[in-house]
């Protein structure tokens, strides 16, 4: 990886909720996920010109699969979203890697600061 | 705007289509669609578009369009809208030349989007009733006179109403028509608690009712039953009459209504906005009169539904076999008589149809100079911006991409104009139909509709294209070292540009010509009419109708009495003159009747209008006479029968020869059937009649009708009603009126009064639909006028501004002033002389459409062209002074220092 293949910070909000989601990672559940999980009320457009960059440079792949008619209220069936189609996200090894050394970075610096913190 | 199933709320869809690149907006979309969904049956409505509008604002379309693979000049839409930004932002920038611009389109559209609005709602709307197109109105017809000399006659050739016999004969041989009916205008005297009162309505059988499809709002309309001999009088009531007089009574249904002392019985009430076409009113009763079985009477026309698969042709050859069968079984009455059917619509709205397209085409032209006017200003608006055009095309943007952002930026200054149009019409139209004519029909469906609206988006995108092209391809030619020197005459500033420019004027001053004519003509045209000689003094004439109750006078010699005490208490009045007759000219009503008289060996026939007049009649009108004597007040209906006729009587039936002395009458075998007004065919029967007098000719049936022979006989020989009564009013005629009103109810509370109008006011309303139009186009040609003065001031203008530094030059030489000025004019006036001349030329062909609407005027009257020609002119020199001042003051010294 190059040098500016450090993540930032919504970046990897969103390869870890695609990484969550497993095979449900489209927009609408990422944006849900990163509601409830993270806690971040975040633009579903935020999300799309964040994973189009990352798959620009190689983090994650997208495809696009046509709504079916019958899907279950939870997967959000075709009629739950107007006929339109998803498009599904899902992390290359390098965005897997990405993910690594950025959690790997802030162990790393995290490390013997924690107590400070808590008793600031 | 609540999403039904999966739909996403119109506002975000709209947002998405505009902001998000085509690539991923149906997946953000979708996910939008989804969470919404979730978010409302979760946390509720309110939360669900709080959070969708967040989403919305968060959008960055610019950054979801670089995440899409490009910079700026990615995706169409994107493009697109970059253009919209761009044209709002300089829209901004120029905010008074932006300003107006719009406001010339807003004017523009909102005068076309008006008239349309107006054409819409009394031509295009159907009628209110089921399937109303197969809706049609029926008369006899009588081809032998076509070309009667009487103009009344003329007028019943094509559309002769019916008898109460001859209609049951057509019922019985029906063929064509699903259901059919009679109907007459009617009105009543109605006995109320206070008193009495005159209302309107119609008499029918059950036919109308079933073919015009409405269905009762309570009770029955007429059945079949009622329209039997001898069966009891019944009403039906309109929405309104229920709600008034009876106060939404439930229990309406077989309560009795008493009409002219005949009790009716109330079967039903009509739902609200129910009203018969041609009898209009609160009640519509069935058939109660004495001529049943009069095959002479006729004052009944035909309302009726064509059969499935039928038309109004097949309809009338259907009709057209049972006239002939009846013509050969009453050859005396029948005869010649055939049938004429015709669509409702078509009847209500064919005399305004040619006036109202009419107008639509003057104000199209307005609208075509409007745009013209905008074209003018946008190409000399380019060329402010010239530099700015320089650089994005030296930037690299290619003719076609500014052409198209040029293009944009009209079409926004026209969205904006026409969109400013369209409300200005809705909040303007209520004030328009009030200044409607009364006599236009339909004038309440007039209202801003889906076609209306339509229209007036379609108005706007013909602007925008009209206005847009040509400044647009004017800047695409050029080339941008061109532009970028200012001191060039460049881009528009070139001779092509100029003889552009100058092509849009002259067009404009062309079309505000034609405008100008066409006004010109038809204010001519009013003027001769309103002044046309009446032959009669009709300023401080106040008229009156009085007819006496026929229930409190039911008897003739009750009506004497009431009459003559009428007369009492209305010359009681001070400085009042009174005259009673059966119809005043120029009211609409008119009767005429057949004499005939020894000429040469055998026996001649003549129709003649009649009239019935007191003896103080012809100076209270003022009517000169030219021969003879006046009525004297001694004709009484025994004495022998005497009569005044007027100037074209004397001249048509007795050419060359005294007519005084001279005897009329009635044809010997009278069969008692005078083509009387419709409704009220009636009977004038008067044996023979000496000529005592002649008067001057009068105009009778309309300002614009020439005089037909005329005579007047006294009101008492002859059993007709004479109950218009007229008054000289000396100063205020208000004051009068009132009185009048007060002397009718004191001689009998229960005989209403209508009718109670300054005559001149009357006349004026006869002739509104010409006033409106003369009006109308007037307004227009002072419309287009103005823009065309802008046109040449502003091409003139532009000239001197580009020729400074060579006028600067030659005053440097030694040119005076003087010289300058006159230039500068001459340019002004050759615009317009070049405008006047293709105006002319338009006008010559475009007028000829105007002929059917003038009086006494020849649409090519050479004067009228020099006068309008002549004023062109004036305001051309006008609209060149202000520029031209300009030219003369250039000092050369700052003007050549400053190069």
């Amino acid at each position: 990886m190059g040098k500016n293949d450090h993540l930032g910070e919504f970046e990897q909000l969103a390869l870890l909720a695609v990484l969550r989601l497993g095979d449900r990672a489209y927009g609408a559940r990422i944006q849900e996920e990163l509601d409830r999980t993270a806690g971040r009320s975040s633009a579903i457009s935020s999300i799309y010109i964040t994973l189009t960059r990352l798959e620009a440079k190689g983090l994650v792949r997208s495809w696009l699969e046509a709504p079916v008619d019958g899907d279950g209220p939870a997967e959000g069936g075709a009629k739950r979203r107007g006929g339109k189609p998803r498009r599904y996200f899902a992390l290359e090894p390098a965005g897997i890697g990405a993910l690594k050394a950025s959690r790997h970075a802030l162990l790393n610096m995290w490390e013997g600061v924690e107590q400070e913190l808590e008793t600031a | 705007m609540s999403p039904r199933g999966g739909a996403l709320p119109l506002y975000a869809r709209v947002v998405v289509g505009l902001v998000v690149p085509r690539p991923i907006r149906d997946e953000i979309e979708g996910d939008l669609t989804e969470r919404f969904i979730e978010i409302r049956a979760t946390r509720g409505v309110g939360s669900a578009h709080t959070w969708l509008v967040g989403q919305l604002a968060r959008m960055r379309p610019r950054s979801l369009a670089r995440s899409t693979g490009g910079g700026g000049g990615m995706g169409g839409s994107t493009g697109w809208l970059a253009d919209v930004r761009h044209a709002l932002r300089s829209v901004r920038l120029r905010l008074g030349f932006s300003a107006t611009v719009i406001g010339t389109v807003a004017i523009a559209v909102s005068a076309t989007t008006s008239v349309f609005s107006v054409v819409n709602g009394v031509l295009l709307r159907p009628l209110d009733f089921p399937e109303p197109d197969r809706l049609v109105l029926a008369w006899q017809t009588n081809p032998d006179w076509a070309d009667h000399p009487s103009s009344q006659l003329r007028a019943f050739a094509e559309r002769f109403p019916l008898s109460i016999p001859t209609f049951f004969d057509w019922q019985e041989g029906r063929a064509g028509l699903e259901a059919f009916g009679l109907h007459a205008q009617r009105r009543w005297v109605l006995q109320t608690a206070d008193g009495a009162e005159m209302v309107r309505g119609g008499t029918f059988t059950s036919g109308v009712f079933r073919a015009l499809g409405v269905d009762p709002l309570m009770g029955r309309y007429l059945a079949p039953d009622d329209d039997m001999d001898g069966s009891p009088p019944v009403a039906v009531l309109s929405h309104a009459s229920w709600r008034d007089r009876f106060g939404s009574d439930p229990e309406v249904l077989g309560r009795s209504l008493s009409l002219d002392g005949v009790p009716h019985t109330v079967v039903g009430v009509m739902p609200q906005g129910f009203t018969i076409p041609r009898a209009e009113g609160e009640v519509w009763t069935s058939l109660v009169d004495d001529d049943r079985h009069d095959r002479g009477s006729q004052g009944y026309t035909v309302l009726g539904r064509l059969s499935d698969g039928q038309t109004v042709a097949s309809a009338r050859a259907d009709l057209d076999v049972i006239q002939a069968r009846l013509g050969e079984q009453y050859p005396d009455d029948q005869g010649s008589m055939r049938s004429n059917v015709q669509g409702l619509l078509d009847f209500m709205v064919g005399d305004v149809r040619a006036t109202l397209f009419f107008l639509l085409a003057t104000v199209g032209l307005v609208l075509a100079i409007a745009c013209v006017n905008i074209a003018n200003m946008l190409s000399v608006g380019g060329l402010a911006r010239r530099r700015e055009m320089a650089v994005r095309a030296a930037l690299g943007a290619s003719g076609g991409r500014l052409v198209r952002a040029l293009l944009t930026e009209s079409g926004v200054l026209a969205a904006l104009g026409g969109l400013g149009g369209i409300v200005l019409t809705a909040l303007t139209l209520p004030a328009l139909v009030r200044m409607l004519p009364t006599s236009l029909p339909r004038t309440d469906a007039v209202s801003v509709d889906g076609a209306v609206l339509g229209f007036g988006l379609f108005v706007t995108a013909a602007t925008a294209m009209l206005v847009g092209v040509l400044p647009a391809l004017q800047a695409a030619g050029t080339h941008p070292r061109q532009m970028m020197d200012m001191n060039s005459r460049g881009l528009a500033g070139g001779r092509a540009g100029r003889r552009l420019r100058s092509g849009l004027v002259v067009t404009e001053v062309a079309l505000a010509f034609v405008l100008l004519v066409g006004a010109t003509l038809l204010g001519a045209s009013y003027q001769r009419l309103w002044n046309v000689e009446r032959g009669f003094q009709s300023e401080g004439l106040v008229a009156l109708y009085a007819a006496p109750s026929p229930v409190a006078h039911a008897e003739l010699p009750d009506r004497r009495i009431f009459r003559a005490e009428l007369r009492e208490r209305l010359e009681a009045i001070p400085g009042v003159q009174v005259s009673r007759t059966n119809q005043i000219p120029l009211s609409g009503s008119t009767s005429s009747t057949t004499y005939y008289y020894d000429g040469g060996d055998e026996e001649q026939e003549v129709t003649v209008m009649i009239s019935l007049v007191d003896e103080h009649y012809f100076d209270v009108m003022e009517i000169g006479l030219v021969a003879g004597r006046g009525f004297d007040g001694s004709e009484v209906a025994e004495g022998p029968l005497v009569g005044i006729v007027n100037q074209a009587f004397a001249d048509e039936i007795f050419p060359g020869e005294s007519v005084l002395g001279k005897r009329i009458r009635a044809q010997p075998q009278e069969s008692g059937f005078v083509p009387g007004a419709e409704g009220q065919g009636a009977e004038v029967v008067i044996p023979e009649t000496t000529i005592i007098g002649v008067a001057r000719d009068v105009r009778h049936q309309g300002l614009h009708v020439p005089a037909e022979p005329k005579l007047y006989v006294p009101v008492l020989q002859n059993h007709r009603d004479a109950d218009q009564w007229l008054l000289r009013v000396q100063g205020d005629p208000s004051a009068v009126m009132e009185l009048a009103r007060q002397a009718v109810t004191s001689v009998s509370p229960s005989t209403p009064v209508r009718g109670v109008e300054v005559l001149e006011e009357r006349i004026a309303s006869s002739v509104a639909v010409p006033r409106f139009r003369t009006l109308f186009v007037v307004g227009l040609a002072a419309m287009a006028t103005i823009l065309a003065l802008l046109g040449v001031y502003g091409v003139v203008t532009f000239a001197v501004s580009q020729r400074t530094r060579e006028l600067a030059v030659r005053m440097a030489i030694g040119a005076h002033p003087r010289e300058l000025v006159t230039g500068t004019i001459r340019a002004g006036l050759e615009l317009a002389v070049a405008g006047v001349l293709l105006g002319a030329l338009i006008a010559v062909w475009a007028n000829r459409l105007l002929a059917q609407f003038l009086y006494d005027v020849d649409p090519t009257d050479p004067l009228t062209y020099v006068f309008v020609a002549s004023l062109v002119g004036t305001v051309a020199v006008g609209a060149s002074w202000l520029p031209a001042r300009r030219a003369a003051r250039v000092d050369p010294v700052t003007v050549l220092n400053a190069e």
